[in-house]
């Protein structure tokens, strides 16, 4: 089931938290929520909803054995088997058929590769699973007894299949003990309105104008098809898809963060605006934090971090970039978009050195180098082609006799052109900031006030407008 | 939390839960789910049979999560909504929706062959040009396909050689009548006239073509497209027809002579591809139609010769059709073929015409020309087209097809199955 549907937030979502409300006991709305959740998994391949179980299974025992056992060479044994199991498993399911193909490839064998359906949200419940296992040996966490406990904070419909990637010890408690407050549903209703609207209108907007101009017949182009393109346009499809990565992913957090806060769920913020990050290593500050700190904690640290030696801390980096980029997905582009991260952050790290609060000028160039080289990195995520990509860039640098722009991209700019205001506006904390400034004054205060209070209505509402035109509208992040 | 934030919250929570649920409650109204939608012209989505297969793989589930909201009871009115929307976007005077490259088109005669691409181009428009309430079809010469039909067209010439004339008209578009040289150039559209020429300089010896671009442009300032369906008017079609008599060397009717109707408020193709926009919406088209004198009815009969209707040229009473359907009022749509009797001629004369839907407005001033008149649609229709027209003791064969189908592979394939 995607969030951005009007079955998700007109039928599901409502019929799930009115029952929910309508439940007294913990323990009954607890199993209100794991039932919603697994129904809601269940809804993509219900097949699936076996593997989700039993790899939750698998690391649930796994968990109780180590914290039942005192030795520390067994109780490092059994966390490294069960986190061995998941991985193995992730490869299977996500990396096994890529990794035939290059193998066939290399050994020139002619054979057909398995075609392997990819479970939905594994990259993620996999990770959280993980995460459990390990600070459970780490003694940060107990091990949860009960395994349907277990199974509900893994497939917590608010997360579970695009994130943020949960931390078991960050809602542990408050999967038996949560409060419902006033304060934190008001503010669950904004952030969720916010998410939906985002992605129903916004993402989905940006994503309408990348297609109208790099698709053909319904497809993504090849690299024929993009040299026959201006530089504006493969800039102005670029930037949308850009804006609509940012839009799609920030929002289904937001959806996620504000469906968590209504039932008394606090889940960590995903994004804090990336794209006006003064440099790559700040822009990895704010974008996908959920990530990022899972890669800090469970590799890059273990692995020395930067306490180590130059080649070695490079080394570790190196670690942790490519394994960021497949994460993403099994094919070039990614592992390459890992990569291409990887290089800027080593040079950041030890050439340029920028400073962690730099100021007014050197943020400013900062900022606009940063999105320059988060543009190209949008730019390696969107081409899974990697021949269709050379031409993409080529085109954007050297004149191929199309001119700069052509009539069709400038019309479908000027038809777009409030919209994308708005999607880049979006994508700076400029409300944010109205809303400080607002709150230095009591009556400015009451506006901000009041105008949130309709606010969410009419975004639930224009929201549904834009969602009804969409029968099938997946998320970006779905197959991650 | 200051007392007004919390009053506030209060309101903002009863606010936004009520509008969900009553959104929820609406959606539960299965009665008033809509099965068809006639702007887009499609049945929608129907509640999926369950089976144990389609259930477990996600099909079952995937098609409920469709249907609940390809037939919400709102739904045509939230689409308007999104539309109104949509235009603040930016500034929406001009659109332009898809695109193309076309073929250079070739000035002199060249050898061509019958080898059409299917390019997945088959089904609807490479692109549209919006302007205010008006929408064009834009037109990409593709070669290939061009020759192709001049192929097919030539090789039906030889099989009826010395028993029936055959006649080929090719149908511009909108465009080229009503825009500005640059406007399609910077759009990239092909010149109907350039790729209509290239065309008939193939024909064979023989084969009359009918150039009805100088007749539609010298009345340019009639109605003689609509402006938010891809067809013509019959206004559109009857200076074609003139055309065609001239070719033919008959003396065409009228158009004071017929009777006249109108029905308004049509509001066709276009203004579903463009997702309704409010400029169509509030200036939609009307159709005018002319009733042949001799005879205003017709049989139907389906692609395998049976008959199954008896149906008017031209349908009287359109106004009772939908918005989007009253393009029906010409001889009750696509129908795989059709005869007409013309019982005030008796001299014998008879045509087919071998048509897509650009010929439904045309057939009625065919009428009042010929004794039987009998109508194939190419695409519906299966059998042979020689041994038809032969059977028959046909005079006359008319082909008739906008310029942009004789670019698409998937027209040709239709056409040559009944020629081949």
């Amino acid at each position: 089931m995607v969030f951005s549907s009007l079955f998700f937030v007109f039928f599901f979502l409502v019929a799930s938290y009115g029952i929910y409300f309508s439940a007294r006991k913990m323990k009954t709305r607890n199993i209100i929520l794991l039932v919603s959740s697994l129904i809601f998994y269940a809804w993509g391949g219900p097949v699936l909803v076996l593997l989700f179980c039993l790899m939750t299974f698998i690391c649930y025992i796994g968990a109780l054995l180590i914290s039942q056992n005192r030795v520390r060479s067994i109780r490092r044994a059994l966390c490294a088997t069960t986190v061995a199991i998941c991985i193995t498993i992730l490869f299977i399911f996500k990396y096994a058929g890529f990794s035939m193909s290059v193998a066939y490839s290399i050994f020139n064998i002619d054979s057909a590769i398995p075609n392997i359906a990819l479970p939905i949200g594994i990259s993620f419940y996999t990770f959280q699973l993980m995460s459990y296992v390990v600070d459970v040996y780490r003694g940060e966490v107990e091990a949860q007894r009960k395994y349907w406990l277990l199974l509900l904070y893994a497939s917590l419909f608010h997360q579970c299949i695009a994130g943020p990637i949960v931390r078991y010890a960050d809602v542990n408690d408050e999967i038996e003990n949560r409060q419902i407050t006033l304060a934190d549903m008001s503010r669950g209703i904004s952030r969720f309105s916010v998410g939906l609207a985002k992605k129903a209108i916004l993402a989905n907007g940006c994503g309408v104008i990348t297609d109208t101009i790099f698709n053909q017949n319904g497809a993504m182009m090849g690299a024929d098809g993009i040299a026959d393109l201006s530089s504006a346009a493969v800039i102005l499809a670029s930037l949308c898809y850009m804006l609509q990565l940012y839009l799609d992913f920030s929002a289904y957090s937001d959806m996620a963060i504000g469906m968590g806060l209504m039932v008394g769920f606090h889940y960590k913020e995903n994004f804090n605006y990336p794209y006006i990050a003064h440099s790559a290593t700040d822009f990895w500050r704010r974008w996908h934090m959920s990530l990022s700190t899972f890669f800090r904690d469970y590799v890059y640290i273990p692995l020395g971090g930067n306490r180590v030696s130059v080649p070695r801390h490079i080394f570790n980096m190196l670690v942790v970039w490519a394994l960021t980029g497949m994460w993403h997905g099994a094919n070039w582009n990614y592992i390459l978009w890992g990569l291409y991260w990887f290089v800027f952050l080593v040079i950041e790290k030890y050439i340029i050195k920028p400073q962690r609060e730099p100021k007014l000028l050197p943020r400013a160039l900062g900022i606009v180098a940063t999105f320059i080289i988060a543009f190209f990195s949008a730019m390696l995520f969107k081409f899974n082609d990697l021949s269709a990509l050379g031409q993409a860039v080529a085109n954007i640098f050297v004149s191929n006799g199309n001119g700069f722009s052509d009539s069709a991209t400038d019309l479908i700019f000027k038809n777009n052109v409030f919209f994308i205001i708005a999607a880049l506006i979006a994508c700076t904390p400029i409300i944010p900031a109205i809303r400080n400034l607002c709150e230095k004054n009591g009556t400015t205060q009451k506006i901000y006030v009041a105008i949130g209070t309709v606010m969410p209505v009419i975004l639930i509402v224009i929201s549904a407008f834009a969602l009804a035109g969409d029968s099938y509208n997946p998320f970006l992040y779905f197959q991650f | 939390m200051d007392r007004f934030t919390e009053k506030a919250s209060k309101l903002k929570i009863i606010l936004s839960v009520s509008v969900t649920v009553v959104i929820f409650i609406i959606g539960l109204a299965f009665f008033a789910r809509p099965t068809r939608s006639e702007n887009e012209k499609r049945e929608l989505t129907p509640f999926p049979e369950f089976t144990v297969d389609g259930f477990l793989s996600g099909e079952f589930t995937s098609q409920v999560s469709l249907w609940f909201s390809d037939t919400y009871p709102l739904r045509e009115m939230m689409i308007e909504a999104n539309a109104s929307l949509n235009s603040l976007y930016g500034i929406r005077d001009e659109q332009v929706i898809g695109g193309g490259e076309g073929d250079d088109i070739p000035a002199g005669p060249a050898d061509i062959e019958f080898n059409p691409t299917d390019d997945g181009k088959g089904e609807g428009f490479e692109g549209m040009y919006i302007n205010g309430d008006t929408a064009y079809q834009l037109y990409f010469f593709n070669k290939q396909n061009s020759d192709s039909y001049v192929a097919l067209v030539n090789d039906f010439a030889s099989q009826v050689k010395g028993k029936a004339h055959v006649y080929d008209m090719i149908v511009p578009l909108h465009y080229q009548i009503a825009l500005s040289e640059e406007t399609v150039k910077k759009y990239n559209a092909s010149d109907c006239g350039d790729a209509i020429d290239y065309m008939y300089g193939n024909l064979a010896d023989g084969i009359k073509s009918v150039d009805t671009l100088p007749y539609l442009t010298a009345h340019n300032d009639e109605y003689l497209y609509f402006r938010t369906d891809h067809h013509w008017t019959a206004r559109g079609a009857y200076y074609a027809y003139l055309a065609f008599c001239e070719v033919k060397g008959i003396t065409p009717t009228q158009l004071s002579d017929y009777r006249r109707l109108q029905f308004d408020g049509f509001l066709g193709t276009f203004y579903a591809g463009a997702r309704q926009p409010q400029a169509m919406k509030g200036n939609p088209d009307y159709v005018e139609a002319f009733v042949p004198i001799g005879v205003n009815e017709e049989d139907v009969y389906d692609s395998k010769g049976n008959k199954i209707a008896e149906l008017a040229v031209v349908y009287t009473g359109a106004d009772k059709y939908d918005a989007g359907n009253k393009y029906l009022t010409f001889i009750g749509g696509d129908q795989p073929l059709i005869k007409i009797h013309n019982p005030k001629i008796n001299d014998g004369s008879s045509i087919v015409i071998v048509k897509e839907s650009y010929g439904n407005a045309f057939v009625p001033f065919l009428v009042d020309s010929y004794e039987y008149v009998y109508v194939i649609d190419y695409r519906a229709w299966s059998g042979n087209l020689a041994s038809f027209v032969i059977d028959n003791g046909v005079n006359d064969v008319l082909f008739l097809n906008v310029v942009s189908n004789t670019s698409t592979g998937e027209r040709l394939k239709e056409l040559s199955s009944i020629i081949k």
